[in-house]
């Protein structure tokens, strides 16, 4: 077997490869014959079948088949004695004829980009710590209070957070909507579900009420027809609710899993549930920013084309509903944060090697008992990791990048940023 | 002889051990038309395969007879052609034509 590599762009390389034909007819031979062995046709008993029926039948496929056996395996040789690092699989051209006793193909492919030496103690990382404090856990109650709050029917005229369930019909010149009868509707007065003007007409009024006002419907209405218009409006009040928000009581912790309603259980529940969604969002947050700074420090490193548009079309598809195609511009719009985590991907991979970082077993387990406790069933969640590779890898990959970014920020000058629990939760760039 | 029955008379290569081994022989089989004359056999090879016929063999090939809960049937027969091709000129059996 000879071959030769040519150097097409910085990263692509075109290589050519010579084998020699007879290899393929021996292979092809060998092949026919263990096929003559086991194959069943109609009209022949099993292993009857002559040599010539099957080279006739099956000929074209298995030369193929052999050939592509043989692209792969001294492609394989070529890439081992050259040293070489493909980072898709090379794009083979040949016509698969021997020429002269030999057949020849050419492969061409982009190879992974030499790194530079990462020089992890000149990064500036900025880390961001927090804590979850009694605040925090309190706010958290009075969200879920307000989340399992209900509402009781009162006599008394309709004030700011009520619930105002009212039926209305609006007149702008001929239109009438609805045509007939009248819609029913209902808001909690002050949230925002409806426009203001409405809020402000509904507000100070009692169940049963009937009354006419004029409404200005603001521009993004969802009705065409009366968006940006004023309208003659009949309303007619059909029940004025109030909330109630439940005690924060033995009953209130068991709509919550707290079998025996034990409030200090459901408090440290809340805490733990908390405590864990911080961890979670301060490591991504550190992993965007080592991850930022990795890249910024070695904005010029070449990196493969394809690899970036591989991770252009995966984010542009990730802003697309599931199953569609991004549109191309979209792509093209994805490509420089996509060159960006292509290199930032690069250098932490070439980190961890240098580092010898290994994958932590206890951390991978953690990582995953964590997953699979936010779904019903645990065990099954773990089960599911377990038996499927590729759910498994990204999982490791995970870790792995969770890894490398807290070496990179031990090793690195970090500043610790003191933040507020709700800092960091609210997304970043938000 | 028309053109509509030449295109009738070949129904498909039989395909057996038998056949395969003959095929070295320069002898092709075919099931043929149950009317079928030795000349039909000859004109339809000569014509679709663009060869040269030096003999037709013919055999009726009576179905087996079979029962079926206790009532005797039969199965259909077949008219099997054995031709055979002047030296040296061949069919590919198995291309699809």
């Amino acid at each position: 077997m000879q071959f030769s590599v040519e150097n097409v762009g910085k990263l692509e390389r075109k290589l050519t490869v010579k084998f020699p034909a007879e290899r393929l007819e021996s292979q092809v031979s060998a092949r026919i014959a263990e096929m003559a062995r086991t194959v069943r046709l109609k009209g022949f008993r099993p292993g009857k079948v002559p040599t010539t029926v099957i080279q006739q039948r099956f000929g074209a496929q298995v030369r193929g088949e052999a050939l592509s056996d043989l692209i792969g395996n001294t492609l394989r040789e070529a890439f081992e004695q050259e040293k070489l690092r493909p980072v898709a699989n090379p794009a083979i051209d040949t016509t698969g004829q021997p020429e002269n006793g030999e057949i020849s193909y050419t492969a061409t492919f982009e190879v992974m980009p030499e790194l530079p030496e990462v020089d992890v103690a000149a990064l500036e990382i900025e880390r961001p710590v927090a804590e979850v404090t009694d605040a925090d856990i309190e706010k958290m109650i009075e969200t879920l209070r307000q989340q399992r709050r209900s509402f009781d029917p009162v006599e008394r005229a309709s004030a700011e957070g009520d619930f105002v369930m009212f039926e209305y019909a609006a007149q702008v010149g001929d239109y009438r909507f609805p045509a007939e009868g009248l819609e029913r509707a209902g808001s909690v007065l002050g949230s925002g579900t409806l426009f203001k003007a409405l809020d402000e007409v509904l507000s100070g009024r009692k169940a049963g009420e009937e009354f006419e006002a004029e409404i200005a419907f603001p521009e993004d209405f969802r009705n065409d027809q009366l968006a940006g218009k004023t309208a003659q409006c009949r309303f007619t009040i059909v029940k004025v609710q109030e909330p109630k928000l439940p005690e924060i009581d033995a009953d209130f912790a068991k709509l919550f899993g707290i079998a025996d309603g034990d409030l200090e259980a459901f408090r440290k529940e809340v805490r733990a549930n908390l405590e864990r969604e911080l961890k979670a969002a301060l490591l991504a947050r550190l992993k965007s920013e080592v991850a930022e700074k990795l890249a910024e420090a070695h904005a010029g490193v070449e990196v493969p084309n394809l690899m970036v548009q591989s991770e252009a079309q995966n984010l542009a598809a990730g802003s697309v509903p599931r199953g569609q195609q991004p549109p191309p511009q979209l792509i093209e719009a994805a490509q420089p944060v996509a060159r960006k985590r292509v290199i930032a991907g690069l250098l932490m991979g070439e980190i961890a090697r240098k580092q010898e970082l290994t994958l932590d077993r206890k951390r991978l387990a953690e990582q995953l008992a964590a997953i699979a406790s936010t779904y019903e069933e645990p065990e099954k969640v773990i089960e599911l990791y377990n038996g499927d590779p590729q759910l498994m890898s990204g999982l490791q990959n995970r870790v792995m990048e969770d890894q490398v970014a807290e070496w990179v920020a031990e090793h690195a000058k970090t500043t610790v940023h003191n933040l507020g629990f709700d800092e960091v939760m609210r997304p970043v760039g938000a | 002889m028309s053109n509509e029955r030449i295109l009738n008379t070949l129904r498909a290569p039989h395909i057996s051990e038998k056949s395969a081994r003959l095929a070295e022989g320069n002898q092709y089989v075919f099931v043929v038309a149950p009317a079928a004359t030795k000349a039909d056999v000859r004109t339809a090879v000569e014509q679709m395969f663009d060869v040269k016929v030096e003999q037709v063999n013919l055999v009726n090939v009576k179905g087996k007879t079979k029962s079926f809960r206790f009532r005797a049937g039969n199965r259909q027969g077949k008219r099997k052609a054995y031709v055979r091709l002047a030296e040296g000129q061949t069919i590919d059996v198995a291309a699809k034509a």
